[in-house]
């Protein structure tokens, strides 16, 4: 027998309408489903992570002069980057909303879970990063995604300016100084490499894309003043 | 289960029985029901038939999502949350009144008059009186942290389930509540010798 009006009340109501309390399993799906969002947003933004540092390490800051000259270069090294980290901060914002919505989220402060989840979502980066899977994803992306493709053909474009310094393409034959290297355009190229320090063996093998630094003589000689490999050294 | 074998469990043990047995509930909403009812006039300026309609309201949620009562929690903690969300959603109707402190809450006040250090002597009961006008005085969220806290008489973590809120931060709400109160009585205090 309850004793007290409201507590009495209530009672009656419940039972009068037969009031059921909501199933325990839809609590749980509800907690389980914010874990999964935040551990989903986490692999996003490692997997964003890894793309923004190929797309940093791909393009070596000693060509950010470029930005200053050529709106193409612009778009290529310093907006597509600043698109993925800025993706990648929303991802991190996500993650922490889903963390905060957890069971016992409130319990933590939002500084050391920003914290906890941009070291989280760098260390995957860079974790998938290191195995060559970002750049296994942006060719995924450039073969699937037409704006993508677009904005990343640029970049190719870029290389194909011998007469402002830059060129690509892949080693025919090397002869002592020479390289003879066949351009995205098809054409045979005598890059010299006497002025430089020689470039690693592995840099140097038939069959190998390249991207060269330098000047161009004419329309067959080009003098080499820095040489990189086409993608990252550590994709083979 | 009878009512009087019922009577003799934790709050929890009621809680994780509501769903199959009603009579668990009844026993809960007996416990909580003064409780929460001078929680939710400590926190508001509302009628007495006010305050009973939130109640009702509380009682009524608190059982629809008892399965979303989270085992690791102290059940007091729980259905403190669910009255104070509640409050707070009403908070629009109230918060235009100015905030009137309860009689029950005089001797509690003498144990947080202690724990700020004046730097002086003072005759407390005249202190007493001060204080709860400027309990009055300091924004809600400061102001809860403190009743929940002197008033209530929960611990940091129990507080920090109720509102949902880092321990650190809580901690943060009383310390600033203490220094307003501090700066209220130093204004306000007639004798400070």
């Amino acid at each position: 027998m309850i004793k007290s009006t409201i507590a009495n009340r209530v009672s009656k109501k419940i039972r009068k309408k037969s009031v059921r309390p909501i199933p325990s399993w839809l609590f749980v799906i509800r907690n389980d489903l914010f874990w999964a969002l935040a551990v989903l947003s986490i692999c996003f933004g490692g997997i964003i992570a890894s793309l923004w540092i190929f797309l940093i390490r791909q393009e070596e800051f000693d060509l950010y002069y470029l930005v200053l000259v050529d709106s193409d270069a612009f778009i290529i090294l310093v907006l597509l980057p600043c698109l993925w980290l800025l993706l990648m901060f929303l991802l991190i914002g996500t993650t922490i909303f889903n963390l905060k919505h957890t069971n016992k989220g409130y319990r933590f402060r939002v500084f050391p879970v920003l914290v906890a989840t941009i070291l989280s979502s760098l260390i995957l980066g860079s974790f998938l990063h290191s195995t060559g899977w970002s750049y296994s994803l942006d060719l995924l992306l450039k073969q699937n995604i037409q704006p993508y493709r677009e904005v990343r053909d640029r970049r190719v474009n870029l290389w194909i300016n011998p007469e402002d310094g830059m060129m690509s393409g892949v080693i025919e034959k090397v002869k002592n100084d020479i390289l003879y290297v066949r351009d995205l355009d098809g054409y045979i190229w005598e890059v010299d490499i006497a002025g430089i320090p020689r470039p690693p063996l592995e840099l140097m093998q038939i069959g190998m894309h390249i991207r060269i630094l330098g000047f161009s003589l004419d329309e067959e000689i080009f003098i080499a003043e820095s040489i990189r490999p086409w993608r990252p050294s550590f994709i083979k | 289960m009878n009512h009087l074998v019922l009577a003799d469990l934790s709050d929890e043990e009621l809680a994780s029985l509501v769903s199959s047995q009603n009579e668990a509930y009844d026993i809960l909403m007996e416990r909580y029901e003064i409780k929460l009812m001078r929680y939710i006039r400590r926190l508001s300026v509302l009628n007495q038939q006010e305050v009973e309609d939130i109640l009702q309201d509380v009682f009524l949620k608190a059982y629809m999502y008892i399965n979303d009562f989270d085992k690791s929690l102290k059940f007091s903690s729980w259905i403190y949350r669910i009255t104070h969300n509640a409050v707070i959603s009403e908070h629009r109707k109230w918060a235009k009144y100015a905030y009137e402190p309860i009689d029950q809450d005089a001797e509690n006040i003498i144990q947080l008059i202690d724990d700020i250090d004046f730097g002086y002597d003072f005759d407390r009961k005249i202190l007493r009186d001060i204080m709860q006008k400027g309990i009055a005085s300091i924004p809600l969220k400061e102001r809860e942290a403190i009743q929940l806290y002197y008033m209530e008489g929960f611990c940091m973590q129990e507080i920090s389930d109720i509102l949902k809120k880092p321990i650190g931060s809580i901690a943060t709400l009383i310390r600033r509540g203490k220094q307003r109160l501090k700066k209220f009585i130093d204004r306000n205090f007639p004798s400070k010798s």
